[in-house]
């Protein structure tokens, strides 16, 4: 009988060789084990890529049936938020899913680190946490179906990312109203999370993973289990007769709008809660943008003034056109928005100029005696100091000659004269961002090119 | 044609349906995936359902705005980064500012000009692309063991 991890790892070892191939994936280690099977970290040899494998234990009771209803159930679902599956098959004895393997822990262990750490999880990270497992759900009821099991040990957080996925469909039902059997759901769920409707065999619906996604929300910012409940019995007692608290009777520092998100999560009416999973993420993500901005007000395209002042340096504009006056007032509003700027009213002394000083954007007139804009445009693009360098074209003609002509020359963007102060400020804001992204690439790429090499050398041969 | 691939796959979002079905053309010939929506609610669910590259918000729009989309749409960490481009009405500076608060990344005012707004699109997809290498090369630089402790399996 197969019951047990250990019984899984000898089985294999026993059919599948050293080591342990099966459905073309080399077994590598445990990750976890429950009640109903083990899940193993392994490496998918064609795809060339981590998975986890999920193996069933062998009961009596119809899970062999319904394990391949999870795979097939999770298959149809392509979402970054629900964990993919790529096979279920049967060899011999054992039976197994393959699914993404994510790096990372659950938020269950992320809610008992931070009992046991006594430091509340942040409210905006579980808010991130909350939203993006409920696009996982929206997904699943946009195939028509419920996941009956949503449980902070179900929701997986990526480490990488911090993006959260949901694991184990392995309840997950069609939600088809059949006529008479009203949806019954005989076995399941886990008592605490499992909504009043489950627990009363009553109708389902999207509302009810709501409700479990709603105590799952109270549980990781209380810091506390919402139901201190251990059977069934309790459970259907306490969950379908008393209301959940307001959390912040728990935990003040609560917004209140997360507060009222929870509370609506988790009535006990199903009539009362969200109906659907995108109406909650509606409401979630205004929630976060309201803390967002009230911890940490974005400006945007203005530089960010560092809090020392003179040290964080301002982009550095340079203004390029025949016309005084237009050089002056872009200057004037450009200074104004916090950017260092230089103006020039020729091309050749615009380009000496940006050899010794690189700037972050130019703004170039179209059309200039000496030295058009295409000209230096065309200059700036062959010069290897100048080339990533955005450059703006203005023009007074609407001519979409002139923008196609510009565009071949290299122009990063356009702008039509008259320019509003809006347009030309948000113009380098957003090109500055790519300039210093494109430097920040530079310096990461000579840092891991020179950690490379010294490798190099302490192998005695070239790597890839 | 387009490579499924490498192809941005774009999100469009504009309840004129002249204007969608422009879009759509010229945005798939230049290689992208595009998908259409025809309100904000639309775009935050098709948001949702699908990974993006890039998405385009008309301001103006019916049940849900440009402007009340666009913080729902980035609120998840999955879509934290996703660069949004707003179709202004007027060169208005407030609704331009407002787009910005709301988390745009850029924006064009209409009359839309398909070659600017397809240098604007491939501005933004060069930005994401090298803050994405550059997160990917930290990431490196972080895993890297420094050279003492460096041993080959």
């Amino acid at each position: 009988m197969i019951d047990s991890a250990s019984a899984i790892c000898r089985e294999l070892s026993a059919t599948c060789g050293k080591p342990p191939v099966i459905g073309g994936v080399e077994i590598r280690h445990l990750i976890d084990a429950g009640g109903m099977g083990a899940v193993f970290q392994g490496i998918h040899l064609r795809l060339r890529i981590p998975v986890a494998v999920k193996f069933l234990f062998e009961s009596m009771d119809g899970s062999a049936a319904r394990f391949a209803d999870e795979a097939s159930t999770a298959a149809k679902i392509n979402n970054p938020n629900v964990v993919r599956v790529y096979d279920v098959n049967k060899e011999g004895r054992l039976q197994y899913i393959v699914q993404e393997y994510v790096d990372g822990q659950t938020a269950e262990f992320h809610l008992e680190q931070s009992v046991r750490l006594q430091t509340p999880l942040k409210e905006d990270w579980v808010l991130r946490l909350i939203a993006d497992t409920a696009r996982g759900l929206a997904a699943i009821h946009a195939v028509n179906f419920l996941h009956l099991d949503i449980k902070p040990t179900n929701i997986m957080v990526s480490k990488k990312d911090s993006v959260s996925k949901i694991l184990d469909l392995g309840l997950a039902r069609q939600n088809v109203e059949l006529p008479g059997t009203k949806n019954r759901i005989a076995d399941g769920g886990t008592p605490g999370y499992a909504s009043p409707e489950q627990l009363q065999f009553l109708k389902l619906g999207p509302s009810s993973d709501i409700y479990s996604l709603g105590v799952s929300m109270f549980e990781l910012l209380g810091g506390r289990r919402a139901h201190d409940i251990s059977s069934w019995g309790s459970a259907i007692l306490k969950q379908t007769t008393v209301e959940l608290p307001n959390i912040r009777r728990i935990r003040p520092d609560v917004s209140e709008a997360t507060a009222a998100i929870i509370e609506r999560c988790v009535r006990i009416d199903p009539e009362f809660r969200y109906q659907s999973a995108l109406e909650l993420l509606s409401e979630l993500a205004l929630a976060t943008h309201a803390h967002v901005s009230r911890h940490a007000p974005v400006p945007f395209a203005r530089p960010v003034k560092s809090p020392s002042g003179e040290h964080e340096l301002a982009p550095l504009v340079y203004c390029v056109d025949d016309n005084v006056q237009v050089c002056m007032s872009m200057a004037e509003l450009l200074t104004e928005a916090g950017y260092h700027t230089e103006v020039f009213t020729d091309g050749p002394r615009a380009i000496a100029r940006m050899k010794k000083t690189p700037p972050d954007v130019v703004f170039l007139d179209y059309e200039m005696p000496v030295m058009s804009g295409l000209d230096v445009c065309r200059v700036m693009r062959g010069d290897d100091a100048l080339k990533h360098i955005p450059v703006v074209f203005l023009t007074g003609s609407a001519s979409p000659d002139h923008m196609k002509l510009a565009m071949h020359a290299g122009a990063t963007d356009y702008l039509f004269k008259p320019t509003q102060a809006a347009e030309l400020i948000s113009r380098v804001g957003c090109l500055t961002k790519i300039t210093r992204a494109q430097r920040e690439l530079e310096t990461l790429e000579r840092q891991y090119g020179s950690f490379r090499s010294r490798l190099s050398t302490i192998i005695g041969k070239e790597i890839l | 044609m387009s490579d499924p691939i490498t192809a941005p796959r774009i999100l469009v979002a504009d309840d004129d349906s002249l204007i969608r079905e422009l879009l759509s053309e010229v945005l798939s010939a230049r290689g992208a995936i595009v998908t259409l929506a025809e309100d904000g609610e639309a775009a935050l669910r098709e948001a949702v359902l699908a990974p993006f590259d890039l998405c385009i918000l008309d301001c103006e729009m019916p049940k849900l705005s440009g402007l009340e989309a666009c913080p729902r749409i980035i609120a998840s960490a999955c879509t934290r980064n996703l660069p949004i481009l707003f179709l202004t009405g007027h060169n208005d500076d407030a609704i331009i500012q407002q787009a910005f608060d709301a988390g745009a990344s850029d924006f064009l005012a209409k009359p839309v000009h398909l070659e600017l707004l397809w240098r604007r699109i491939t501005n933004l997809l060069s930005l994401a692309q090298m803050r994405k290498e550059r997160e990917n090369l930290k990431a490196l630089l972080k895993l890297s063991v420094t050279p003492d402790n460096f041993e080959a399996k």
